[in-house]
């Protein structure tokens, strides 16, 4: 069915592939600039990731203004201060985000200061609030989850408020996306299979809500397509250069899909769950994921959507084999067996009391959910009430 | 030789009955979620969340009209179809035809911002009470088959909600009470 109307964005152009990175200074040439401030965190340096990035900026005459290497794992007003401080005075004119999706929030917060020119970012949170061409952002993703090299979306901490602030403006996106296969080899199986289920959420939520259409759809089926034909494989095995490409390519994709069609209540609730009991991102969604859809099961546009959803999760034989009744518990039920996989193979936590959640907790969560900007994408009106049930089924 | 008809300087002139559809509509919600602050159950809890002094601006792009309310003491009070420029949270609807659409309940809010066709300055938490207490309101002005369309899911109208929207009609409404 098609939407009465929607828009699709993504500006972003995508390097990808084998020595991606070292098409970066070439790249900014094109944007006419040459002195980036490179944003990362201590785990990538340690990784040794950081040095394939210097690397790629040999014999190129570019002059690197500045390195940050101490990005916190919650992106926050003082670090988004101090970054945007060092950019001033080192006299960078672009921006490089080397990391995850703390990394590449923070630099987009860090490009708002700077592009802006305020010194209160935090009066600038909401929807389309920003007014300025943002200085070139260029990301180098090092996970295969978050899809941040893509998006519109920033949340930075107000940790003197005890709050999140999310930006969302089609100025934030990136100029360019480097997939390059060394920038995921060594990540770790737990969080290889916690981020790509985080990607795999996004797909099922962006070809579920909303605001989904012709084009958010085809990002996300072919990503759900790569997710099942290389997550667990990797997970096992994770020196695997190809399906690690096809990883980041999965999460590229369904980022680009959520970032058009925006995503539903796992999110809503796997932000109250990260805010609350800090437990990560992508580890909250995969729990979330099917006590979310069997939520949604009983509205009819979503289990036809859900049902058509198996072709890409199960493969065209289990498709094929299934009553068309019966695919939307099909689809789900794939998922379940996925995570269920997944943990075998790593040990991801498949409910939220094995992921550290206390039932004590859950009240401020569901406070916390219900003020989430996601929820109001969900096909199905969610109350407090169904955030409780969802939460005490998951735990 | 054929002539080239130049066209400069061209206005594309104004819509006066869906702007007055749409002040209509406005002067309507506003009134409403005045009144129903006050007792119904569900937008008192939701505007009881908002510190005395918080104020919202409903503004449809780039002219008008607006809808702007105050949290009092009393509840939330109308302040009219004038743009409020330093409410606490500012939701700018992008054109006339689109709100017009919202109150002729073609499209829910839910739809509106799905579609980017709303933007939101200030807390997007804050807006989401607001579109929950919208949505109270269009359950009690509109008849079932028409709130159908805006709500996600339709209001339950138990004999308690139908005296409250008989009351939010007339003292509400008519009266502004």
């Amino acid at each position: 069915m098609m939407p009465t109307y929607y828009e699709f964005y993504n500006p972003v152009k995508i390097n990808a592939g084998t020595e991606a990175l070292e098409t970066i200074p070439y790249e900014m040439g094109m944007m006419g600039v040459s002195r980036p401030l490179v944003v990362t965190d201590p785990g990538i340096v340690r990784a040794g990731l950081l040095e394939h990035v210097l690397r790629g900026f040999r014999d190129s005459n570019l002059t690197i203004g500045a390195i940050y290497d101490q990005t916190p794992p919650d992106s926050s007003l003082e670090v988004v201060n101090e970054i945007a401080r060092i950019y001033k005075e080192t006299r960078c004119d672009c921006l490089v985000a080397v990391g995850g999706g703390s990394v590449i929030d923070t630099t987009k917060g860090v490009n708002i200061v700077v592009s802006e020119g305020t010194d209160d970012i935090a009066s600038l949170t909401g929807a389309d609030r920003l007014s300025k061409p943002q200085r070139p952002l260029i990301v180098v993703p090092t996970t295969s989850g978050t899809g941040s090299e893509v998006t519109q979306v920033a949340v930075i901490s107000d940790t003197r408020n005890n709050v999140k602030l999310p930006f969302t403006s089609n100025l934030l996106m990136p100029r360019l996306a480097v997939l390059d296969p060394r920038m995921t080899m060594s990540l770790p199986p737990k969080i290889t299979a916690a981020t790509g289920m985080d990607a795999m959420t996004h797909a099922v939520e962006a070809y579920t809500c909303l605001q989904k259409n012709p084009l958010s759809d085809a990002y996300a089926v072919a990503a759900i397509g790569l997710l099942r034909d290389n997550l667990i494989e990797t997970v096992k095995q994770g020196n695997d250069a190809k399906r690690r490409f096809a990883l980041a390519n999965a999460s590229l994709m369904a980022g680009t899909a959520f970032s058009n069609s925006m995503v539903g209540a796992v999110h809503g609730i796997a932000h109250a769950l990260g805010a609350v009991a800090h437990i990560p991102h992508g580890l909250a969604n995969s729990i979330l994921l099917p006590y979310v859809m069997r939520f949604n099961l009983d509205n009819p546009r979503m289990a036809e959507l859900y049902g058509e959803l198996l072709l890409p999760l199960a493969g065209d034989e289990a498709f094929a084999r299934a009553a068309k009744r019966e695919r939307p518990r099909k689809a789900i039920e794939t998922i379940v067996l996925m995570n269920h996989a997944l943990n075998k193979a790593c040990g991801m936590p498949n409910k939220l009391g094995e992921a550290g959640v206390r039932r004590e907790q859950f009240a401020q969560i569901v406070e916390k959910a219900m003020e989430d900007g996601a929820m109001i994408s969900n096909p199905k009106m969610v109350n407090a009430s169904d955030v409780l049930e969802i939460l005490e089924l998951a735990f | 030789m054929s002539r080239t008809n130049v066209i400069t300087n061209y206005s594309a002139g104004k819509d006066p009955i869906k702007r007055k559809v749409v002040e209509a509509g406005f002067f309507a919600l506003g009134r409403t979620l005045q009144s129903a602050s006050r007792f119904e159950p569900e937008v008192m809890k939701e505007s009881e969340k908002w510190p005395i002094g918080f104020s919202f601006s409903m503004d449809v792009l780039p002219n008008g009209p607006s809808l702007a309310m105050e949290k009092r003491r009393e509840g939330l009070v109308f302040l009219g179809l004038k743009k409020k420029a330093d409410a606490d949270l500012v939701v700018d609807i992008k054109n006339l035809s689109t709100a017009y659409r919202m109150i002729i309940t073609e499209v829910g809010a839910h739809h509106v911002f799905a579609e980017h066709k709303i933007g939101v300055k200030g807390s997007i938490a804050e807006s989401l009470r607001l579109i929950r207490m919208i949505y109270v309101a269009q359950g009690y002005l509109f008849p079932g088959f028409l709130s159908r369309n805006v709500l996600k899911a339709p209001m339950k109208m138990d004999l308690n909600r139908q005296l409250n929207r008989l009351k939010l009609l007339t003292r509400g409404l008519v009266l502004g009470q």
